[in-house]
């Protein structure tokens, strides 16, 4: 679904300023790149300053629909949800790019070897079928029941199901580049496997990888909260966005803010990255039609 | 065509197989199941008995074997909690999940293969470049957001729909289809948006081949141009996309039924996971693995009648 071009790379390098060019006049990635460095501003201000604690229970302000003291309302121990969103930014964000690149890792090698080394092809890519045939939601549900609820398990179980479409994206770039002529050039030269796979191939697939990686990490983050928001996801005293919303779940008729607002934020939150990720590609191969929005 | 479907076939019994082993390890890594049936107060010769009688003392392999022979029976063993048949408990839930998965998918479709062809045929102009946004923004929104936003302004605010349960097509049709309203477009937002760019893309492609000129130039009206032409060449992206999109149905069924309180599969899921009910867990993975698989066979074979050149 994605292509970039093989030798984008290069082509950046031999022309920077029709690069720098291109990198202007990119709406989704200079958009997405803002949206992202305001949520990281917002993070690094709500630790900073501790304007509001997001753990102080005010009981005399249970409840409160939003107001200018309250931005997005408080919940039912009386804690102002902007602040406990604010501080829950750093979790949400640091668990979708966890996930993201730890995919991204083994997804990679197991493409490599199935591309490269065809005797484990079939095996491997039979093995990614049958987790492609899990939805993903079930494969995270079903390891943090047995595993339990920690970071390591929700990063983990949220990262097996992206495997699959990054091992299939790179043993198809593999595929078509071990025809490539620096390729046939440096087998005949007698490199060692490991090292046409890691000097010549792995630079041609960074860039496609990259684009993939920030979509995958924008699932991942959607993934993350509505596993919290179930229940299933992260400890519930971690407050990360789906754990805010989990706690707004009995209470929607008569506080639907805690649901709604950090819901939005979440929402805001992936559809900058999913912009990064268009505007990614776009700079990576300006040839590609845009048809594939 | 009978080649094909067989060759198919074929193929897909090494991942039905994989999902098995998996699941079955699942349940193995899950814990003892003597000792959550038995409790903490069973005696050593009561732990071997029972052992010896659930034949966790024969080797795995023989464990598996058996194991699945009772699977493609239909026998999915007993609840750990409420001691009642896996299968029993899961076919129960099926109405409600059956049902909204196909209005969702139904729904969706008729939204979104009209939208991607009027995003096409408007292209490079406002009406595209809304579309495309409003699809960049709705894969941005989580299903369960989406679902709250629908129960906050139609059922609180306006109060034009019940705000959660079901009602089973025996009670009516009426009743069956108001309270399936909100559920199946907030689980229709996601497969809407994915279909529509696919099938925009995919006619963009073929409005562009030099056949749709011909037609335009002896006269064919736009209606008969689409209807005759892009769609039916557009088809094959469309249907792929369908089958791929059935693992975010899926998914959808899990959150929906718990954002709208719906007595389904999904709700069961969630129920068995924060009950720890590892029988259950198990049944439901593999009924939602297999339909993927299912639907994904299916779809191979539809695209294959769509276009003969793929049966090679």
């Amino acid at each position: 679904m994605i292509t970039v071009a093989q030798n984008e790379n290069n082509a950046a390098g031999v022309a920077p300023k029709a690069w720098l060019r291109r990198l202007r006049n990119n709406g989704n990635l200079l958009l997405g790149a803002a949206v992202l460095i305001l949520f990281l501003i917002v993070m690094v201000l709500a630790h900073l300053l501790g304007a509001a604690d997001p753990q102080a229970m005010t009981t005399s302000e249970r409840l409160h629909p939003p107001s200018l003291q309250h931005w997005f309302g408080t919940d039912r121990l009386g804690r102002d949800i902007y602040a406990r969103v604010a501080f829950g930014t750093s979790a949400s964000l640091a668990v979708g790019a966890a996930a993201a690149a730890l995919g991204c890792i083994i997804g990679t090698i197991f493409g490599l070897a199935a591309g490269y080394f065809r005797s484990i092809d079939m095996l491997i890519m039979r093995v990614m079928d049958g987790i492609m045939a899990i939805p993903g939601i079930m494969i995270a549900i079903a390891t943090i029941s047995v595993a339990g609820a920690s970071i390591t398990t929700v990063v983990l179980a949220i990262a097996v199901h992206d495997v699959p479409r990054i091992a299939r994206l790179v043993r198809s770039s593999v595929l078509s580049m071990r025809e490539e002529p620096y390729v046939e050039a440096a087998v005949m030269l007698g490199s060692p496997s490991w090292s046409i796979v890691l000097r010549h191939m792995l630079p041609g697939i960074l860039a496609s990888l990259a684009v993939l990686g920030t979509y995958v990490a924008a699932n991942a983050m959607l993934l993350e909260a509505t596993l919290s928001f179930l229940g299933c996801g992260l400890p519930p005293d971690i407050p990360t966005w789906g754990n805010i919303m989990a706690d707004g779940r009995i209470l929607f008729r008569i506080a639907p803010w805690i649901i709604l607002f950090p819901g939005a934020v979440l929402a805001f939150a992936v559809l900058a990255i999913n912009l990064l990720g268009d505007g990614l590609r776009d700079q990576f191969d300006p040839t590609t039609e845009k048809t594939m929005r | 065509m009978l080649r094909f479907i067989f060759y198919r076939l074929l193929g897909a019994i090494p991942v039905v197989g994989l999902v098995s082993i998996a699941v079955f390890l699942f349940l193995r890594m899950a814990g003892d199941p003597v000792a959550s049936l038995l409790g903490e107060n069973a005696t050593a010769q009561q732990v071997a008995e029972i052992r010896h009688a659930m034949g966790l003392d024969r080797p795995v392999m023989m464990q598996f074997l058996s194991w699945i022979l009772h699977v493609f029976q239909g026998d999915f063993g007993i609840s750990l909690v409420t001691h009642e048949p896996v299968w029993k408990m899961v076919s129960e839930r099926l109405g409600a999940t059956l049902s909204l998965s196909l209005t969702t998918i139904v729904f969706s479709i008729l939204v979104a293969v009209p939208l991607g062809l009027f995003a096409a045929r408007h292209r490079k102009n406002w009406i595209d470049r809304l579309i495309v946004s409003f699809c960049t923004a709705g894969f941005s929104v989580p299903t369960f957001v989406v679902g709250y936003l629908l129960v906050w302004l139609f059922s609180i605010k306006l109060q034009w729909l019940p705000a959660q349960g079901y009602a089973s097509l025996d009670r009516g049709v009426g009743d069956w289809i108001l309270h399936l309203i909100a559920p199946t477009i907030a689980m229709s937002s996601v497969f809407i948006v994915l279909i529509a760019r696919i099938t925009r893309a995919g006619a963009i492609e073929v409005l562009n081949e030099d056949y749709i000129r011909t037609a335009r130039a002896i006269g064919a009206s736009e209606l008969r141009v689409f209807r005759l032409f892009v769609l039916r060449n557009a088809a094959v992206p469309i249907v792929t996309i369908i089958g791929v999109g059935i693992g975010i149905v899926l998914t959808g069924v899990v959150v929906t039924e718990t954002v709208f309180n719906l007595p389904g599969v999904g709700r069961l899921t969630i129920e068995s996971v924060l009950a720890r009910d590892f029988p259950v867990i198990q049944c439901v993975i593999m009924l939602f693995s297999f339909t993927y698989v299912f639907i994904n066979l299916a779809v191979d074979i539809i695209y294959s009648l769509l276009d003969p050149r793929i049966r090679n």
